[in-house]
């Protein structure tokens, strides 16, 4: 009798998911999340976490294929290029608006659809420990007597436009210097009086002393530096902060979308996730489909705002005169 | 010294040593398959380190590392291609030395001059790595900049029959190089709209077609040079110990060269392969007979860029700096693994830094072990017939390309400068300016103009800095005499 139940009761679930909208049979084989960043750099690591995570939930494979290039912008297309039907997701973050807002892309950040918001990542300006500024007041007072040199990791890149933005706020002007790879020895070597970067390359040195950051642009105190006080508490918020999250092509189903969501909400509750977030010295916000839109096309007035600003949307028809 | 010994011995435990060993063999495959390079090995084994004990997993991909850096010169020597960037110059008296029948001593000396390269790198970092570290911060844009001015100065030194073909073909190099985003205002130069090109022209692809097309297309049409047949027993490959006495000069100086380099962010291992066999060049008694099989000219650049190994690390480990994309990648396992490199690696876990010392030189030893094993074995591939080497080498080279950054663009740009190098090979114009051209052309545009930035448009500023006044001194000294060589050649053409 036994016997006859159990078949009986997995005939009936054989029956209830055929019977299934044909939608849910998404995803039926591997995702492919595109990363933008080469493997093993911030991007690489906290996406094939958070992807890792979500597979659990998700039930296939989400396999992370590092596509790099020009600041991103070369997995960005891809993306805006692939099969809109759910398979072809990607990993984006804050360089989308900067990369459309200055035209290395031909088309604007509505060229996506925008599934989930993963995580927050700080922008530390750092002084070297035997510099005279003591507190990010102390640097803004002597800006605004002397032109500082102050790098970054690039004329369009995130950390820039954050350096710019304080600036504006502020009320006081820089030399940008354009450093690179070389940002933190050259901030130790002292061709630069600070640099802007991301927390977590310095960090090791902020603890060994031989480096301080003053102040950081992030929605709330990191655990991972604790001291270090917030852009905001200083009173110069600059209303925009270097986000990662979910993309995919413009047009993909309303089920996928709603899937990928789905599991990626609860990677965002991951215990390993949000370890590696400690140790990364990331932060994991989630926000899911219904809003994540309207805070991307936010941050990209904001951060279209501090382009327009610094002439970088126009260097390219300045080029073509 | 203490620290040391337990080092070695935590290195020494089972599973550090499989994994080594296997990093090692690893290394040596990636880095002599063209197409493959070590730090896409690195990059492919990184995930399986996360699960890894922090010990076992260094010593995975500092045997990579190690091997990487002496299994390029396996390719450069036999087949002409070179499998990794840091191997370009080691073809120029390697193959040579290979048509002449003496593969196996070509490898064997480029195999102990990476062991013994390495060696001095891992003496330099385990001794006196802070203060290299230190004095690596000296070199600001204005020095690097000046630094690669000399490397660029360095192109004629390959100029073999005609100087303005030399310099036609770098010119060529320096104009592919400022293709694509420009390094400083971020603005994409002659892309013609594409989003692809933005990216420039990668050094990768263009090395790889640049080498591996033309033998491939000599091989097929059946003008491949046939070989002299040659003893395959190991007594008969191996360099003997007066072969090798007799290199030690080459050797100290280009280990010291590819440590320097290896300490400075953004320059690289084919830097340092190219500045060391310029100068073992430039300080041997017949500078003429380089190009043409040489001992001098294999050690040279296998010294350096094994020596770049330990050097690249020293900034990694010291400030959590990566010198190069590989210690990048370490950086990265060994936060994951939440060990934060920086100056206090060494004092809260200083038994883990010299647990990596020791894996590092368990790997360099590992390595010439498995590298002298397996040469009886490299020497076949010359035996293979072209009907089979071409073909496989072709499908090395497009999945190579493409695998670079999943990219059909550098398959296509691949394909594209492997034309190239053929018809300039036929027309006898030199590759390596160009070659030289594109690695270096980015690195002096970009820390050119970043010091002109800083001094606000003065170029006093590369006059004032010591090093870098060294660095134009020498450059300037350089093209002096060889414009008095070229002009002493001209009045007796029969020595040219």
């Amino acid at each position: 009798m036994k016997k006859y139940l159990l078949v009986f009761a997995l005939a009936f679930v054989v029956a209830a998911v055929s019977v299934a909208p044909v939608s849910a049979a998404y995803p039926t084989k591997p995702v492919e999340m595109t990363i933008t960043f080469k493997a093993g750099g911030a991007a690489d690591i906290s996406g094939r976490t958070v992807a890792k995570a979500a597979e659990k939930v998700f039930g296939q494979p989400i396999v992370a294929v590092n596509r790099p290039g020009a600041g991103g912008t070369i997995g960005f297309a891809y993306v805006k290029t692939a099969p809109a039907d759910g398979y072809k997701i990607g990993w984006l973050s804050a360089s989308i608006l900067t990369g459309t807002t200055m035209g290395k892309l031909p088309y604007d950040y509505r060229a996506w659809d925008y599934v989930s918001r993963l995580v927050f990542e700080g922008t530390a300006i750092v002084v070297r420990a035997d510099s005279p500024y003591k507190s990010l007041p102390d640097l803004v007072k002597a800006a605004k007597s002397k032109t500082l040199k102050i790098g970054s990791a690039g004329a369009g890149s995130f950390t820039r436009l954050t350096a710019s933005a304080l600036a504006q706020k502020a009320g006081f002007k820089f030399r940008h210097i354009p450093l690179g790879k070389r940002r933190v020895p050259s901030l130790l070597g002292g061709e630069v009086d600070a640099i802007s970067v991301h927390p977590p390359e310095v960090l090791a040195l902020h603890k060994a002393g031989k480096v301080r950051m003053l102040a950081v642009s992030f929605p709330k105190r990191h655990p991972a530096y604790p001291k270090v006080p917030l852009f905001s508490e200083h009173g110069w918020d600059v209303g925009f902060y270097q986000f990662r999250g979910l993309h995919v092509p413009k047009g993909t189903p309303k089920e996928a979308v709603q899937a990928l969501h789905k599991a990626f909400a609860a990677a965002a509750k991951d215990p390993k996730v949000l370890a590696t977030a400690e140790k990364r010295g990331f932060l994991v916000s989630y926000m899911g489909p219904d809003k994540f839109p309207a805070f991307v096309a936010k941050q990209n007035a904001l951060i279209k705002a501090v382009v327009v600003s610094l002439g970088l949307d126009k260097k390219k028809k300045k080029m073509k005169k | 010294m203490n620290l040391l010994v337990d080092g070695l011995v935590q290195a020494l435990a089972l599973k550090p040593l499989l994994f080594a060993v296997l990093g090692s063999f690893l290394g040596i495959i990636f880095a002599a398959i063209p197409g493959l390079t070590v730090s896409m090995g690195i990059i492919l084994l990184l995930p399986f380190t996360f699960h890894m004990a922090s010990v076992t997993s260094m010593s995975l991909l500092v045997g990579v590392f190690v091997g990487g850096m002496t299994g390029g010169s396996i390719s450069s020597i036999l087949l002409n291609i070179p499998g990794n960037p840091a191997a370009i110059v080691t073809s120029l008296d390697g193959h040579p030395l290979a048509r002449k029948g003496r593969a196996g001593v070509a490898l064997g000396v480029a195999f102990f001059s990476s062991f013994l390269g390495g060696l001095f790198s891992l003496v330099c970092l385990v001794t006196i790595a802070p203060q290299l570290a230190e004095f690596a911060l000296n070199f600001g844009a204005p020095e690097l900049a000046a630094l690669v001015l000399l490397g660029l100065c360095l192109i004629c030194g390959f100029a073999q029959t005609s100087m303005s073909k030399a310099l036609i073909s770098g010119v060529l190099g320096l104009s592919f190089s400022t293709v694509g985003m420009d390094p400083i205002d971020s603005i994409p130069r002659f892309t013609f709209s594409v989003v692809q090109i933005q990216q420039g022209v990668s050094f990768l692809p263009v090395m790889i077609g640049l080498f591996a097309v033309p033998e491939i297309i000599s091989g097929m049409r059946g003008s491949a040079v046939s070989l002299p047949d040659f003893s395959t027993r190991l007594r008969d490959l191996l360099p003997s110990p007066g072969t090798l006495a007799g290199l030690w000069k080459t050797l100290a100086q280009s280990s010291l060269i590819g440590t320097t380099i290896g300490l400075l962010p953004g320059t690289g291992s084919a830097v340092a392969a190219v500045l060391s066999y310029n100068t073992a060049q430039r300080r041997s008694p017949e500078p003429e007979s380089f190009g043409k099989g040489k001992l001098e000219g294999v050690s040279a650049p296998e010294a350096a860029n094994s020596a770049m190994t330990g050097g690249a690390m020293i900034p990694m480990l010291t400030l959590g700096i990566p010198g190069d994309p590989v210690t990048a990648v370490m950086l990265g396992a060994l936060t994951i693994q939440g060990l934060a490199p920086g100056p206090l690696l060494f004092e809260s876990h200083g038994g883990f830094v010299f647990s990596i010392f020791g894996s590092f030189f368990i790997a360099l030893f590992l390595t010439i072990v498995i590298a002298l094993l397996g040469i009886r074995l490299f020497v076949q591939v010359l035996r293979v017939p072209p009907g089979l080497l071409f073909p496989s080498i072709a499908v090395f080279c497009v999945i190579g390309a493409f695998a670079l950054q999943n990219s059909f663009f550098d398959v296509f740009l691949m394909i594209g400068f492997g034309l190239l190098g053929y018809f300039m090979q036929k027309f006898d114009y030199p590759i390596m300016p160009l070659l030289l051209a594109i690695i270096l052309g980015p690195v002096f545009e970009k820390n050119a103009r970043m010091s002109l930035i800083l001094s606000d448009g003065d170029p006093g500023i590369f006059f004032r800095k010591p090093i870098s006044l060294v660095f134009l001194t020498l450059a300037l000294l350089y093209l002096i005499s060889v414009f008095l060589k070229r002009t002493s050649l001209f009045r007796k053409p029969d020595t040219a």
